[in-house]
């Protein structure tokens, strides 16, 4: 099937390392994605950044961002919004490394021979009303229609407007023909864990969802009770309670309902009696630690601005059959992250119930236990948030699935960074996604949503060839996901693709900080409607940058994109 | 055994008090007249007894201190304290933290004077008192929770200056035993009184520092100086020469210990060991006893007058 998001329109990405090695990158090549590298001399960085200049000079390009790099002194990352005639270009993009004095590298999605008319035939009303249509949407609900330049696969360009909002437990997106009113392209935004289908100011000790867990929750004294409110952390995390009750959940997610302080989890004993908050409150709080500690990274955008809401209980277990199952399986089982759809336009982590304890998945025969009870869960969340403040990948396709890649290699990185002992036991680290939340139950059924250390156990590619090219789950995000993300386990632990038959030298569990910092700064860096290839070229050229050129951790690295099938 | 030996050392001065005042009572006993048993013998009596004449002082016989008194003045150096610990811990973000402050053993110096009074033969009275101080280099160590993880702690190590000072009140039951005129031996012993004024980490002195992620910990010393009164005991041996008949130079050797449970609000008291092995030297005076008064020659009778008229 072919990919909504394929661009037709001359589109290059480009990744050049002054002195180095480029990569460019043609998207437009069709679903395989063939991609090639060549050694550039220096003059194709001079000459990618001016013309970077002479496009900013008439507005073409316009600063959006600049993101210090944490991993290289002195270095910082300009994001530059394309704009055609005023308007900007979905997915558009150029990502500028600068060391303060000269440029270092460019990586850029930029159209070439846009040439449209900018002015609309439809209002945004009209706009509006396709939207709610399409979606099911309530007509008061707000949709923000913004204009844009939209490549479309067969290489035109057409004039969009763009709308998305929360509608059940979803987060749509359309892009409605302005001329036109037609639909153009649509996906789903809400980024999730899975595809749809489970001691005064200061710490109170609370056991977590698995038996004995102490762990430390640090809250705040509100009146006669603890708060889950964080304020032992640079930034704010907040814990929210909203008690199973359905509808103000979807209520505060549609950001319809602001959260208040009532509804923060609370606790009035020395021990935090509800392990449900117990976990989701303090994994929060691990996982901001763990990007702070490994990559010098302060919250979702880097510089803790962004404050974090975690609900929890967004339904009740007793409550299943009360709803439309369709309306409500998120809530149950699954997990996802919100960017700035609450009230005050915050980002919201939802954690879903799980199921009765006679539920269990009838494609996967596990029993599906709380979402906070996986520190790979939680940590999954939190990096959606990091790419959404970054790379801002558009979620869907190849972009999408290294959305969900970025997201499951910083969930199994934040849990070999805080659990004490690895393993595949609970609470012990490994290549496992949820482990703790999904559990066997039927004959068969194993561990885990995921697999990245080998994703054929949970039925996901370990190869590029081996891809879901439909356009379920938006292309396939939670399944062509485990292409990267196995990537990123054969660099660390080495082995052999199954399906190519090539072989991996890892550096090393005790290097694993290398790859992670690699993939961190490949993926954080990268333009909105990346593909496979630019994560290659960008975890590459991020290992020669922190360790230099023709290290293991550049080679194994390499070996292992090459390995997945992946050029 | 150095302490078997010190432990008889009061006992054996004591047996040595003892036999004195049993020999002195048995003198007493002799000098007494008999007895009146009434009148049963009829006999004219004899002229009333002449009141006895007063005993003869008893002679110094060699052995004997006849010193009145004595006055030693020492400098002072102290070995052989004993290091000691205060531990400390308290609540810290649903963990308890806790350290330990190690006060090392270290030399002191310092003064010390005695003085005594002989009462008996060669056994003396006396007190004295003791100065001492001295100045160290303690070390911290301690186990701070992280404030986020249960189990993660972060350990402090560190150094803070410390004093201590001893002031010492010495009773003394001593005896002298001259070797030679010019050489005087006195053993010594007795209950003391320490005064301890010791430098110690506040409660909860170890002021924690530490911000996110904590993966360190900044300890700031808080200290304060305390003191407290303990009750000991003290025994020893001094060697005088003297180079005339009341000035001269000693040597002191001196074992003297107690323990002074310094408080600390809110942590508990710390055990503060007093004294130790004390070395001095110094200046000794003695003062000789009265020489009894000559006896007064009677004045020879003037011859009777002739009267030659």
């Amino acid at each position: 099937m072919k990919r909504t998001s394929r661009l037709i329109a001359v589109v290059s990405t480009l990744v050049v390392a002054l002195g180095v090695l480029a990569l460019a990158q043609r998207t437009g090549q069709g679903p395989t994605g063939a991609s090639r590298m060549f050694p550039v001399p220096d003059q194709t960085v001079r000459d990618l950044d001016a013309r970077l200049d002479a496009m900013e000079s008439t507005h073409e390009l316009r600063l959006r961002t600049t993101q210090i790099d944490t991993m290289v002194a002195g270095r910082r990352f300009e994001r530059l919004d394309q704009y055609y005639k005023g308007v900007p270009v979905f997915g558009g993009e150029a990502v500028r490394e600068t060391d303060g004095v000269a440029t270092r590298s460019i990586t850029s999605s930029l159209y070439n021979g846009i040439a449209i008319d900018t002015t609309p035939s439809v209002s945004p009303a009209a706009a509006a009303d396709i939207f709610t249509t399409a979606t099911g949407a309530h007509a008061w609900v707000p949709v923000n229609p913004q204009l844009v330049v939209l490549p479309r696969p067969d290489g035109r360009f057409v004039l969009a407007y763009r709308m998305s909002a929360v509608v059940g437990h979803s987060m749509p997106v359309v892009f409605v023909n302005a001329k036109t009113g037609a639909i153009e392209r649509h996906y789903d935004n809400m980024q999730t864990q899975q595809p749809t289908a489970l001691v005064g100011n200061g710490v109170l000790v609370g056991e977590g969802l698995v038996a004995a867990d102490l762990k430390k929750v640090s809250c705040a004294v509100l009146g006669t009770s603890y708060t889950a409110q964080d304020l032992m952390r640079p930034i704010s995390i907040k814990t929210y309670d909203l008690k199973g009750s359905f509808s103000r959940t979807e209520s505060v997610v549609g950001g319809f309902t602001a959260l208040a302080t009532t509804d923060l989890a609370s606790n009035t004993t020395s021990t935090w009696t509800d392990s449900v908050v117990a976990d989701g409150h303090t994994y929060v709080g691990w996982t901001y630690d763990y990007f702070y500690t490994r990559d010098g990274w302060k919250g979702f955008d880097g510089n803790n601005v962004r404050s974090v809401s975690v609900i929890v209980h967004p339904v009740k277990r007793a409550d299943l059959n009360t709803y439309n199952w369709s309306d409500v399986s998120d809530y149950y089982q699954n997990a996802f992250f919100c960017g700035q759809c609450g009230y005050h336009y915050e980002d919201v982590i939802v954690f879903g119930e799980g199921l009765p304890a006679n539920y269990y998945l009838p494609d996967t025969g596990q029993y599906v236990d709380y979402f906070v009870a996986a520190l790979s869960i939680v940590a999954h969340e939190y990096a959606h948030g990091v790419t959404t403040y970054t790379s801002n990948l558009i979620y869907q396709n190849e972009s999408g699935a290294l959305d969900e890649a970025f997201s499951d290699m910083m969930g199994v990185s934040a849990n070999f960074y805080q659990r004490a002992t690895t393993g595949s036991g609970m609470l012990q680290a490994d290549y496992i996604v949820g482990k703790e939340t999904f559990r066997p139950k039927q004959p068969g059924s194993v561990f885990g949503t995921r697999n990245i250390g080998n994703p054929a156990a949970l039925g996901d590619p370990d190869h590029y060839s081996e891809r879901y090219t439909g356009t379920d789950d938006n292309g396939g995000v939670h399944t062509n996901s485990t292409i990267a993300s196995y990537a990123f386990y054969l660099a660390i632990e080495g082995g052999t693709d199954q399906t190519s038959g090539l072989s991996v030298t890892g550096v090393g569990a005790a290097n694993r900080a290398q790859v992670e910092r690699a993939f961190f700064r490949g993926f954080t860096t990268m333009t909105s409607n990346a593909t496979f290839s630019m994560a290659r070229a960008k975890t590459i050229q991020a290992a020669r940058d922190l360790y230099g050129a023709g290290t293991a951790i550049e080679t194994a690295i390499t070996q292992a994109w090459t390995a997945v099938g992946v050029f | 055994m150095r302490r078997r030996v010190l432990a008889w050392l009061p006992v054996a001065l004591c047996v040595m008090a003892g036999q004195a005042l049993a020999q002195k009572a048995v003198e007493q006993k002799a000098d007494k007249p008999p007895q009146s048993q009434g009148p049963i013998r009829t006999a004219p009596a004899k002229p009333p007894a002449t009141k006895p004449a007063p005993r003869p002082p008893r002679k110094p016989q060699k052995g004997d201190w006849t010193d009145r008194g004595y006055l030693f003045v020492n400098g002072l150096l102290e070995t052989g304290g004993s290091a000691f610990t205060q531990p400390q811990s308290w609540p810290y973000f649903a963990e308890t933290a806790t350290a330990a402050a190690s006060y090392p053993s270290t030399s002191a110096v310092g003064f010390d004077a005695s003085g005594g009074y002989r009462v008996w033969r060669n056994l003396a009275v006396g007190a004295g008192v003791t100065v001492v101080s001295r100045s160290t280099t303690a070390a911290y160590s301690g186990s701070i929770p992280n404030p986020l993880y249960l189990n993660r702690p972060n350990l402090v190590s560190g150094t803070f200056a410390s004093s201590n000072s001893e002031t010492a009140i010495n009773l003394q039951a001593a005896w002298g035993i001259p070797v030679s005129p010019k050489l005087l031996v006195v053993l010594f012993a007795g209950p003391s009184i320490f005064t301890v004024k010791q430098t110690v980490i506040q409660p909860q002195g170890l002021s924690v520092s530490s911000g996110y992620p904590y993966d360190s910990t900044t300890v700031t010393v808080s200290i304060q100086d305390m003191s407290k009164t303990a009750f000991g005991f003290g025994a020893g041996a001094d060697v005088s020469y003297y180079f005339s008949k009341t000035v001269g130079v000693g040597g002191m050797i001196r074992f003297a210990r107690a323990t002074a449970d310094v408080p600390v609000n809110g942590q508990p008291s710390v055990g503060v060991p007093a004294g130790g092995f004390q070395i001095g030297g110094g200046l000794r005076i003695r003062f000789a006893a009265p020489k009894p008064a000559k006896p007064v020659t009677p004045a020879p009778k003037p011859a009777p007058k002739k009267n030659d008229s």
